[in-house]
């Protein structure tokens, strides 16, 4: 802010923004200025579209002429943009200078705000009605520049206490009414104390409706507390009410019975039993790709430690390859587990069979 | 002088067509727009300062049927004259 830039740090600039050479931005900048300069001197106006026009007016004497500059609309909207959201507001007739100047003198306060008429009435109103709502339009007054948000508001202030002038019991009866509709929200978290008090016909309305709303909560809650309850019973009791129903059926052997429900919990318990070995069972899956470099005996080699051991990978994966010596790349193969197939990949043994299974699977290719 | 010519102008004196000269002149226009919009000053020597000056919200009073306005707050952007420039175009309009 208040920032002086030069013409090398505005060619910067524009070269940035032009995508060009700073050299070529320090260029065109010296001959815009140079030629709206000279035309300037020989008494003709310029008007650049995306900047704006360079008026020459000469004064009463000769020699007082002068350049007035008018930006573009493009450039006055950019500069403009942080403002953009106010628009001129006609201010209410109703006050006169007379009504003004007294409020200035009742309240001495107003005074030390500078001579703009309209800013002592805008200080001066919200002493009178509640202090919730307009005590940003005291920041007004100062000329700072991030007073603007609170300047919205100080419209809306002008307009509406005009009325509050003549009448000065008004404002106390208007601000009355507000109170019960602030102090609403606590009664409807607590819908027996509101009763008791002897308000307005709208407050009985607005208990009705608290009311009603209690009464339908209740009710909800009450139905969803039912149904948990009766999901709750059926978790713990259904199951068992189920298999005693079967027992039910078998009532004339009273004496059985006993063993019966035993035994049948006994099935529950078993039954129940398998379900966390169940994750146990999940033997994970090793599987391998083969590639033109890496046929099954590498593959066995990697997983077993002995290519021999290739012939088990074939076994549990017949369904997929047909013909060993030549399988296609990219196919998945499963890779089994050792005690699957009943061999030791360090044992000596194992790695004979092995052989002997290779060479069995050659001589029937 | 017209946009136009202004254009044309520029084209043969800096021997660019007239997309980059133009695209020049909108990037001017833009970095104006964003220094004077931050109050800065952009000083041309031999031809002047274009200047963002802050207006605050002031009352204007219609003379004529006295109807009071609010205005808000705006940036004007100003343009100051250099010394050399007054002084050629008092030379120029008062060669004596």
């Amino acid at each position: 802010m208040n920032k002086k830039l030069t013409i090398i740090e505005l060619a910067e600039q524009v070269a940035t923004k032009a995508q060009t050479t700073n050299r070529m931005g320090e260029l065109f900048l010296k001959e815009l200025f140079a030629t709206v300069a000279q035309e300037l001197i020989e008494g003709r106006n310029v008007e650049i579209k995306s900047l704006g026009s360079f008026t020459l007016k000469e004064g009463g004497a000769v020699d007082e002429a002068h350049i007035d500059f008018i930006p573009a609309q493009a450039v006055a909207e950019a500069i403009n943009q942080p403002f953009a959201q106010f628009t001129p507001l006609e201010l209410n007739d109703d006050i006169t200078p007379e009504q003004l100047q007294q409020l200035i003198e009742i309240e001495p306060s107003d005074e030390d705000v500078p001579a703009l008429e309209e800013i002592p009435a805008l200080t001066s109103e919200p002493l009178e009605t509640p202090p919730a709502h307009e005590e940003t339009s005291v920041p007004e007054a100062p000329a700072l520049d991030e007073v603007h948000a609170p300047s919205i508001p100080a419209p809306a202030v002008v307009s509406a206490p005009v009325p509050a002038l003549e009448p000065t019991s008004e404002p106390i009866s208007e601000a009355e009414p507000v109170e019960p509709a602030l102090s609403e929200p606590p009664e409807f978290t607590e819908p027996i104390e509101p009763t008791e008090e002897t308000p307005a016909v709208d407050h009985e309305a607005e208990k009705r409706k608290v009311a009603k709303s209690s009464l339908l909560k209740g009710i909800v809650v009450g139905a969803l507390g039912a149904l948990l309850l009766t999901t709750l019973l059926w978790i713990l009791f259904g199951p068992k009410g189920v298999i005693t129903g079967g027992t039910t059926e078998k009532e004339p052997m009273v004496v059985d019975t006993v063993n019966e429900q035993k035994s049948t919990s006994s099935s529950v318990f078993k039954t129940d039993k398998p379900q966390p070995v169940e994750p146990k069972k999940e033997i994970p899956v090793i599987r391998d790709t083969v590639t033109a470099k890496r046929p099954l005996t590498v593959i066995a080699r990697k997983h077993y430690g002995n290519e021999f051991f290739y012939v088990y990978i074939y076994e549990e994966n017949k369904d997929r390859i047909k013909d060993v010596n030549n399988i296609a790349p990219g196919t998945e193969v499963i890779i089994p587990l050792a005690s699957k197939y009943g061999f030791d990949p360090k044992d000596p043994e194992s790695i004979k069979q092995a052989q002997l299974k290779s060479m069995e699977l050659n001589k029937r290719r | 002088m017209d946009n136009k010519q202004l254009l044309s102008h520029l084209t043969q004196q800096l021997g660019r067509n007239r997309t980059d000269v133009n695209r020049l002149l909108d990037a001017l226009a833009a970095v104006m727009a964003e220094r004077c919009g931050e109050l800065d000053s952009i000083a041309v020597p031999g031809f002047g300062t274009f200047t963002g000056e802050k207006v605050n919200e002031c009352v204007v009073t219609d003379s004529s049927t006295g109807r009071r306005t609010l205005m808000p707050p705006k940036v004007q952007l100003n343009f100051t004259m250099s010394h050399v420039l007054k002084n050629r175009l008092k030379n120029e309009l008062n060669p004596s």
